[in-house]
């Protein structure tokens, strides 16, 4: 709610100033409790906020194998160096719908330049643990999945939209493979 | 200790003076000065004794076991300014009396049963205590006992759980730490100690009275933040029908992107009750049907409920079977959809009155059942027993389309309790109470609870302007056979008068609560998180203190300031934790403490002769776990509510404030962009119109259209407009 556009408005009864002592602060006692509420009602409740983050499609390549536990796009703000550095990921998305060719996928990120997308699979019966992960691909802004990765920019409130991520399920990378591909 | 010493000697000397003298019996009536009409439920009590009688539908009591002598009465009454009589009591003999009250709006206090198990003035307990009278459950057109409930100062509802001053926090209704007594009887679900609301038929609640501060002393687990107990209407002495009809419909969201319903969205319903006497018994039944279109996506609801009480009184005996049932099918839109999640999303970041497309099928079935039976007596004039059996069921199924999720569970229990006038300055209630549960769940296995206990209480009126009272209660619990937690909960409290207006209250109390069986075995995934269960839990255990004042300033304004304090250890709560293989869980653990302490502050006032009337509260929290120093999840620093009501002739119009300032930590979601947290403020405007016994209601609900939420991804009912009619013949 909006009160500086004068949603409130206090009106004194016209015997306020000419009243007796006793009334007089009555009034004000009156008109102290209603300042006190509609203080309290100014409070900034929810608003619609424009998305701000990616969106896209991803297109998968070759059969997906049978161990498969799930398939997420990852966002890194700066290409990592070292297996330690693959924990620092910005964000990753829902599970990737795997029955369908072409997914399309959205993740939610802070304003900010991003270094690498990857996608990345999860082996199934596994704990979550580097050993159980590999990467399939990440944004090139190409068609190639293990192409040298391309930077994206996400501004505040937009979106930045129609990426193409190319994930290739012959190829699952390990972290150190990854890594080597990326320098 | 010095100071202590003479005070006992006090207390030890002058109760048995006045056992010496021989007793006699005050029998009386009291009515309503202005209409001489009879002031039922109004309480008598004996000044310097814990005697106390409360004046029946024709305003008529009888006080037996009083001491030989002068003896001065004060009668205290809500609505009405506190009287007194003096009365010269014989030894062996009646004395009869007729006491007339002043009606006014601001005064001392009202009955409550909740505090110490039976009928005592809420001026009188040593912990702080809110009534919700009748005509408040009714000007507020609410639909359950929760709607009631939500008004009351430093209550406050996170999604579907209740906290009172900031104990429960959310955990999807688990694990409540507030118990629901119906007429003193238990009633939180067997399963997941979660609270339905809907058990209960609003039309036939004389009063909801809600106890604040840990109850296990009397209660045992569960009470270790507070009691609300619904107290039923008895049958009534003439035959009566009363309909409610109810309709209205919701506004449009507050941003017309968030629209997704191309019609209007309403609701409906309708309760019928019919009651009436054949000699000694009594007896009325309900039925009521809703419909309610919802105001969100898959938030559609239809529940059906049937309920009776019936009375079997004669003048020592007093039997009464209570039944209820309710039925729900209802939408089960857990979370707003955020971006990507569901069809046109606007391209917003969030949707908060839509659901992720891929939940708009999922439903829930819930029926549940209840019946209680309590035989009362009364043996002397200073012995009286009860004696009562219970049993509810829970049955509850979810289709989550790929999944279908449920639980059954049973609870039987008995309790019988023994109250005795050992002398004017002693009163004595002590018990044993006893409970089986059994579930049997998809998502818990199937599992069994025992519990049994024994309490004692003593209420000491060792001076006329002190009252001390004392007591414990002993739990045993046992978890699929094994002895699982062995509890003693004391408490101790007093009640100083230093003048007739004023009432100061202390008490120290520990409570403790056993896990339910939902938070030592849950077994599913939520959200793609794995929950596991904890059979390692240990039981959460509170040291409750509170200091408070109630004071009649003035003849149109009375104020109660309260300070309390929680030392909660193994506070349970869920949490994520990573099993040995690394994958991160969610499961129920103990945090090892926590505090939460705060200060509430109530001023009720009444203008242009209790024309308006008017009541403003406040609530402080400061909550801590020890071991991080963060606040505690899901609890508000500040909390307001405003409540006022002007009557012209047969024109009512009043309005009910709601504020509570934005948590400082959630749980689960907390990305700003998505889950943003705001503050609650909400503001429900109401107007009734009389004509004789029928009324005519019209309330605005939210009327500011402010939205906000209090669980993450939950938006709270936009703006609505309901109209209500009442009628009696």
């Amino acid at each position: 709610m909006d009160c500086s556009g004068g949603v409130f408005h206090l009106r004194f009864p016209s015997t306020f100033l000419s009243s007796k002592k006793g009334h007089v602060r009555k009034h004000l006692f009156r008109a102290a409790a209603l300042v006190g509420l509609v203080g309290l009602a100014c409070s900034d409740g929810l608003e619609p906020v424009p998305f701000q983050g990616i969106s896209g499609t991803v297109s998968f390549v070759g059969e997906v194998p049978d161990s498969t536990d799930w398939v997420r796009l990852v966002a890194y703000r700066d290409l990592p160096q070292q297996p330690l550095d693959l924990l620092g990921f910005a964000a990753f998305s829902d599970t990737l719908p795997l029955g369908v060719q072409n997914p399309e996928f959205i993740l939610g990120l802070d304003a900010a330049r991003y270094a690498w997308l990857p996608i990345v699979w999860k082996r199934q019966d596994a704990p979550l643990s580097p050993e159980a992960l590999r990467v399939i691909g990440w944004y090139t802004g190409g068609s190639g999945p293990f192409d040298p990765p391309q930077p994206i920019e996400v501004e505040t409130n937009a979106e930045t939209g129609d990426l193409t991520v190319t994930g290739d399920f012959g190829q699952l990378l390990t972290a150190e493979e990854a890594l080597e591909a990326i320098r | 200790m010095r100071h202590i010493v003479p005070f006992l000697v006090a207390a030890l000397c002058i109760p048995s003076t006045a056992r010496a003298q021989g007793t006699g019996t005050v029998a009386g009536r009291v009515l309503d000065a202005d209409s001489r009409a009879p002031v039922a439920t109004a309480a008598v009590r004996v000044k310097g004794t814990v005697l106390i009688a409360f004046a029946d539908h024709e305003g008529r009591f009888v006080l037996g076991g009083v001491p030989a002598g002068t003896r001065h009465l004060s009668l205290e009454r809500i609505g009405y300014a506190p009287g007194e009589a003096v009365v010269e009591v014989e030894s062996g003999g009646t004395v009869r009396v007729e006491i007339e009250l002043e009606p006014r709006a601001v005064a001392m206090g009202e009955i409550v049963a909740a505090v110490v198990k039976r009928s005592s003035l809420s001026t009188e307990s040593p912990v702080s205590v809110a009534v919700v009278e009748e005509e408040e459950v009714l000007r507020r057109v609410s639909e359950t006992v929760a709607d009631a409930v939500a008004y009351v100062p430093s209550a406050q509802f996170v999604g579907e759980q209740l906290n009172i001053r900031g104990s429960s926090g959310y955990a999807r209704g688990t694990g409540s730490r507030v118990l629901l007594l119906i007429d003193g009887v238990p009633a939180n679900a067997g399963d997941s100690g979660a609270i339905n609301w809907d058990v209960l038929p609003v039309i036939e609640v004389e009063r909801i009275e809600v106890v604040k501060g840990a109850g296990s002393a009397l209660y045992g687990s569960a009470a270790l933040g507070g009691v609300v107990n619904v107290v039923t209407a008895r049958p009534p002495e003439q035959p009566l029908t009363k309909l409610r009809l109810r309709g209205g419909f919701y506004d449009d969201p507050p941003f017309p992107e968030w629209i997704w319903a191309n019609q209007t969205l309403g609701y409906a319903s309708g309760e019928l009750t019919h009651g009436r006497r054949f000699g000694d018994f009594g007896a009325w039944v309900q039925a009521g049907q809703w419909f309610d279109d919802g105001y969100r996506q898959a938030g559609n609801l239809e529940r059906t409920t049937l309920s009776t009480q019936m009375e079997l009184a004669s003048s020592r005996d007093t039997l009464t079977v209570f039944g209820s049932w309710a039925s729900e099918r209802y939408g089960s839109a857990l979370l707003w959809c955020i971006r990507g999640e569901c069809r046109d999303d606007s391209n917003l970041a969030y949707q908060p009155l839509r659901i992720p497309t891929s939940a708009r099928d999922d439903r829930t079935r819930s029926d549940k059942a209840r019946a209680h039976l309590i035989h009362e007596r009364r043996w002397s004039e200073s012995f009286n027993s009860r004696l009562r059996f219970s049993y509810q069921r829970n049955d509850w199924e979810t289709d989550f389309g790929d999944e279908l999720l449920g639980s059954v569970a049973d609870v039987f229990g008995s309790e019988l309790q023994l109250g005795w006038q050992a002398a004017s300055w002693l009163y004595l209630i002590g018990g044993g109470e006893g409970s089986y549960t059994t579930v049997e769940a998809n998502l818990f296995g199937g599992h069994d609870m025992t519990g049994a206990a024994g309490y004692l209480q003593a209420e000491l009126g060792v001076l006329p302007w002190l009252t001390l009272t004392t007591g414990a209660r002993y739990d045993r619990v046992w978890v699929d056979g094994t002895d699982y937690a062995d509890e003693l909960s004391p408490r101790a409290g007093l009640v100083l008068r230093p003048h007739r207006y004023t009432r100061i209250r202390a008490s120290a109390g520990r409570g403790f609560r056993a896990p339910t069986v939902a938070e030592l075995f849950t077994a599913t995934e939520v959200g793609g998180f794995l929950v596991i269960p904890n059979d390692s839990l240990l039981p959460e255990r509170s040291i409750t203190t509170e200091v408070g004042i109630r004071q009649l300033l003035t003849s149109w304004l009375s104020v109660d300031v309260a300070g309390f304090h929680y030392d909660l250890d193994n506070y349970i709560e869920p949490d994520t934790v990573a099993t040995p293989e690394g994958e991160v869980t969610i499961r129920f653990g103990n945090v090892p403490s926590a505090s939460i302490r705060g200060i509430e502050a109530i001023a009720l006032t009444s203008f242009f002769r209790d024309r308006l009337i008017a009541r403003v509260a406040y609530t402080y929290l400061d909550t801590e776990e020890d071991a991080t120093g963060q606040a505690l999840a899901y609890r508000p620093t500040h909390m307001v509510t405003a409540a006022g009501t002007f009557t012209l002739g047969r024109l009512e119009l009043s309005a009910d404030y709601r504020y509570a300032s934005a948590y400082d930590r959630v749980k689960v979601f907390t990305n700003p962009r998505t889950d943003p947290i705001v503050p609650q403020d909400v503001l429900d405007l109401r107007a009734a119109y009389r004509f004789g016994e029928q009324v005519i209601r019209f309330t605005v609900d939210n009327s500011l259209n402010y939205a906000y939420t209090t669980i993450e991804r939950n938006l709270e009912p936009i703006r609505r407009y309901t109209l209500s009619l009442e009628l009696q013949f």
